[in-house]
């Protein structure tokens, strides 16, 4: 570590390392070393000591290197005077979810976490898009190419880039999608198999059987032969039969239909009971081969009676009728379906891919939403926020004051500021992420207007239950506009 | 709850700590005194025994508190004169947001849990009733020139303190003649020997030197095979030599001045503060303080030292540009809150312990923070290694220089360990740790850090964060 060494440093050293080193003294110490014997033994060792400490300046032992500097985003760092709070709110959210949710409110407030409070990994899916260029960075990677995935740059990409690059392409351009991943699957691990060949989903078509036929037959990792051969079926329920066979076919096996009310005769869809599991690759490939408009025809009403009859109460087949609305639904047909899900009580539906749907619908569809939203009760902070779509952050006091959550929130507070204890309906847990899930929703003037409520009801401004509602109330909204 | 006196009182542990609370209720002993009324907080520093000031903070709601000091007693009587005060309507207290040590505190505290016991008061004494005023700060009574049998104690007793220097003197004579044979052993059997079993070895010799109440060297030698077995394999050799060397000039330079201070406090213990403050020799520096990082190290005797690093922004003397406070405490009191954060600055005097390049201070005087005006770091020496040369060729005992650094970066070697480089003149310096990830790579407008002879302990650093895209860098 030493460096330029003007005097026999090694040789005292080696003599050191087994025994007095006197005869190895530089000359020019002589002098000082005169007394001989043990004096000059330790006289040695202080001048040498002393020496490496002030005529010695470390090298490296090979040549240094600088690491490719932190990439900037497009969003400034959130100030200095909120990382403290920022940082405990972090520390509260454990659960992924949760912290995607703070960020993705951070973001929507024209901010980004301070790299020494927070930096995602190199697999982190779960971010605002804002942060990619330091999941990028983590992971090792120079950013992103910018012209579109392909074999030459295929290395180029971290595995998250690379998977939603691979997605856009198959969007836009199916063949090419399936031609560049035949040519990279055998140099491909089994994992980056299973994904990519699972975004093959969309756009099926029997341009893809000869690909996923070879994966069948060859692969070496079971769940990517079970994948090929699921989306296998898909295609041969379509080759089979038309959009209407498959329909009747599914009403047949799975779903009964009957008409309520005398004279509104509202269409209602159930599930039959005999089902299993294994029936459900079935199941798929049949919703998937007949499509919105046979299914509807077929219940004998139009589509936006179909959605919204949708059964939500089997947790094994229900969900698999949201990709298809995802993918072939009408704005008016998702906002309807999506009124009837958040209508539910929690425990009756989940929310998979509703953020998705959110975001097919234009801000003001969302916007009609948010007080059947509102109503509901027993969501999660990540849950709620993850529902609110471009509203996160933006709600009007006016819009939730008539609300379950902000009723149950000021009943369960006044209870505890009374001392009455909690609540025994309600879970203790409840109250603190009540208020975090308002710190989450309310826009500044909305959270500014809760603080001035909580704080006349007795609640102490300092209390850490409200480090959200104070973010929001601190952060200024305006801040996006200007740097737009 | 209501803020009275009586409140405060019935909060009180004990009688003793009511009345030495009453006894700090001096606004000379408070250099800040704050107040928030939305949230009903208070805070403040006060000039306690140690170095650094003390951190009080009070909820004026329910009579809870926290103060950075090491008594056992809840609330201390630094958080019953803060409390008193107030609620006498002291007009010193300044309305000011709560800063984040207040934040901080009240974000981790539980209502009930850190405050006054609220539900069920402990009884407190009668102020009237004989208990001992452990925590009360008793003046020394003062000597009486007209009581001739008081003299003759006082001098008996001098007689008796100075024959009991001279034979601590004389053992601890001994005790380093002792070393000396020892470090000459080490050599005899070769270092090789040493390094194998330096754990054992310093532990004798360090156990020798506590028996001659050479406690401040004692810990020194113990902590030593720490400092050796922290670096890499290769480098332990030349540590060795460094480390054997320094203690043998330490001894020397005792022997030949046993009553300069900065010797006795490297063989012995600190001085007393009240009496460097006394002093008018103790040299002082004033101007605009910042604190660079707390540095928390537990050593092997069991205490705690904790000491604050401070940079004064616009000190005329650049060798008195550094401050260390420091106070030591036992770990079993438990973690100290940190008394100042990095990045706070001061304008104010601090006082320096007798040194031939002064480093560790006390705070002398400090003006409201809300009043510090701007100022920059102090431009670094185009070799940084140079402060850490002065140093040593003054005390060449001495382990850890801190150093000022300047423009540089954080760089990787071969092996993947850290360094920081300079950005002119080549100067590079292994760190002690690496920095975090997002630092790699990141310019460094300026730092400062704590050379240890082997290794850079970074202490603070002005990261340059590239700008918001579209945007231009600051």
């Amino acid at each position: 570590m030493s460096g330029q060494p003007d005097f026999a440093l090694g040789e005292l050293m080696s003599a050191w390392a087994s025994g007095p080193a006197l005869g190895s003294a530089p000359a020019r110490w002589a002098e000082a070393l005169a007394p001989g014997g043990v004096e000059a033994e330790l006289r040695l060792l202080a001048l040498a000591g002393h020496a490496l400490e002030v005529g010695y300046r470390p090298l490296p032992s090979g040549p240094l290197t600088e690491g490719r500097p932190l990439p900037a985003l497009s969003l400034p760092f959130l100030a200095e005077t909120h990382r403290l709070r920022f940082r405990r709110l972090l520390k509260g959210a454990s659960y992924g979810g949760d912290r995607h949710q703070l960020l993705r409110f951070l973001a929507t407030r024209g901010r980004v976490a301070h790299p020494l409070d927070w930096t995602p990994g190199p697999n982190d899916d779960e971010i605002p898009a804002v942060y990619a260029p330091w999941r990028d960075w983590a992971a090792g990677h120079a950013p992103p190419p910018e012209e579109a995935l392909g074999a030459a740059n295929w290395e180029d990409w971290t595995r998250a880039g690379r998977r939603t690059a691979f997605a856009d392409l198959r969007r836009a351009k199916s063949a090419a999608a399936l031609a560049l991943l035949e040519a990279k699957f055998s140099t491909l691990k089994a994992e980056d198999r299973l994904d990519l060949v699972d975004i093959l989903r969309q756009g099926l078509s029997e341009a893809d059987r000869a690909f996923l036929t070879g994966i069948q037959a060859k692969d070496r990792a079971p769940n990517v032969k079970q994948l090929a051969t699921a989306l296998l079926a898909r295609l041969d329920m379509r080759a089979e039969a038309t959009p209407e066979a498959a329909a009747a076919q599914l009403f047949e096996e799975f779903i009964k239909t009957e008409r309520k009310g005398i004279i509104k005769r509202e269409l209602k869809l159930s599930f039959k009971k005999k089902r299993d599991e294994a029936a459900r690759e079935r199941f798929i490939a049949l919703i998937d081969a007949a499509g919105l408009d046979a299914l509807a025809a077929r219940a004998g009403g139009s589509r936006l009676e179909f959605v919204k009859a949708w059964p939500h109460d089997d947790h094994l087949y229900s969900p698999f009728f949201r990709p298809l609305l995802l993918e072939q639904g009408r704005p008016e047909e998702i906002q309807a379906f999506l009124a009837e899900i958040f209508g539910m009580d929690q425990r009756q539906t989940s929310t998979h891919l509703v953020p998705e749907m959110m975001e097919r619908l234009t801000e003001a569809e969302q916007f009609e939403l948010l007080p059947i939203l509102f109503q509901r009760g027993q969501l999660s902070f990540d849950e709620h926020l993850s529902n609110l779509g471009l509203w996160i952050g933006r709600a009007p006091m006016a819009l939730v004051r008539e609300s379950r959550l902000w009723r149950q929130s000021l009943a369960m507070l006044d209870a505890e500021l009374k001392g009455q204890g909690p609540l025994t309906q309600l879970p203790p847990h409840l109250l603190p992420e009540h208020l975090q899930i308002l710190g989450g929703l309310f826009d500044q003037a909305g959270a500014r207007e809760a603080l001035d409520d909580f704080a006349r009801m007795g609640l102490s401004p300092a209390d850490p239950r409200l480090d959200l509602l104070i973010l929001n109330a601190d952060l200024n909204a305006d801040f996006l506009e200007a740097h737009s | 709850m209501a803020f009275d006196a009586q409140a405060i009182q019935s909060a009180a542990p004990d009688a003793a700590s009511f009345k030495a609370g009453q006894g700090l209720v001096k606004p000379a002993k408070w250099p800040l005194r704050a107040s928030n009324a939305a949230t009903g907080l208070i805070w403040g520093e006060c000039q306690g025994s140690g170095a650094n000031p003390y951190r009080v903070i009070a909820d004026t709601s329910d009579l809870g508190a926290k103060c950075t000091c090491p008594s056992r007693k809840f609330p201390c009587k630094h958080s019953i004169a803060l409390m008193l005060m107030k609620a006498a309507g002291d007009s010193g207290f300044a309305e000011a947001e709560p800063p984040d040590w207040v934040s901080d505190w009240v974000g981790r505290r539980r209502k009930g849990s850190g405050g006054a016991p609220a539900a069920a008061p402990q009884p407190a004494a009668s102020p009237a009733a004989p208990v001992a005023l452990a925590e009360a700060e008793a003046p020394e009574p003062e000597l009486d020139p007209n009581d001739p049998k008081a003299l003759a104690r006082a001098e008996a007793a001098a007689r008796r303190a100075a024959r009991l220097a001279e034979s601590n003197r004389l053992a601890l004579e001994g005790a380093c003649a002792e070393l000396e044979g020892w470090i000459h052993d080490q050599i005899r059997g070769g270092l090789n020997l040493f390094l194998e079993d330096p754990q054992g070895r310093c532990r004798l010799i360090a156990a020798r030197m506590r028996d001659a109440k050479a406690s401040a060297l004692s810990s020194r030698i113990d902590e030593a095979p720490a400092r050796l077995m922290a670096l890499p394999t290769e480098e332990r050799m030349e540590e060795a030599v460094k480390e054997l060397g320094k203690l043998l000039l330490l001894a020397r330079a005792w022997k030949a001045a046993p009553e300069d201070p900065e010797l006795r406090r490297e063989m012995v213990q600190a001085e007393d503060r009240d009496a460097l403050t006394d002093s008018a020799e103790t040299p002082r520096s004033s101007g605009i303080w910042e604190a660079l990082a707390v540095t928390i190290r537990t050593r092997k005797d069991g205490l705690i030292a904790q000491t604050s690093w401070f940079l004064n922004l616009t000190a005329a003397d650049p060798a008195l540009r550094f401050a260390a406070l420091q106070d030591v405490f036992p770990a079993a009191a438990g973690r100290r809150s940190a008394p100042f954060s990095p990045g706070d600055r001061f304008q104010g005097e601090m006082l320096f312990y007798p040194a031939r390049r002064p480093l560790r201070a006390a705070v002398i005087s400090r003006r409201d923070p809300g009043e510090t005006p701007p100022a920059s770091w102090p431009e670094a020496p185009a070799d940084p290694l140079t402060q850490a040369t002065e140093r040593l060729l003054a005390a060449p005992w001495t382990l850890e220089s801190p150093l000022l650094l300047g423009p540089g970066r954080y760089v990787s070697d071969a092996r993947g360990r850290a360094w920081w480089k300079a950005e002119q003149g080549g100067a590079a310096l292994p760190l002690n740790e690496p920095p975090e990830k997002p630092l790699m790579g990141l310019r460094l407008a300026s730092a400062a850090g704590l050379w240890t002879g082997a290794r850079l302990e970074m202490l603070a650093a002005a990261p340059e964060w590239a700008a918001p895209q579209g945007e231009k860098a600051s």
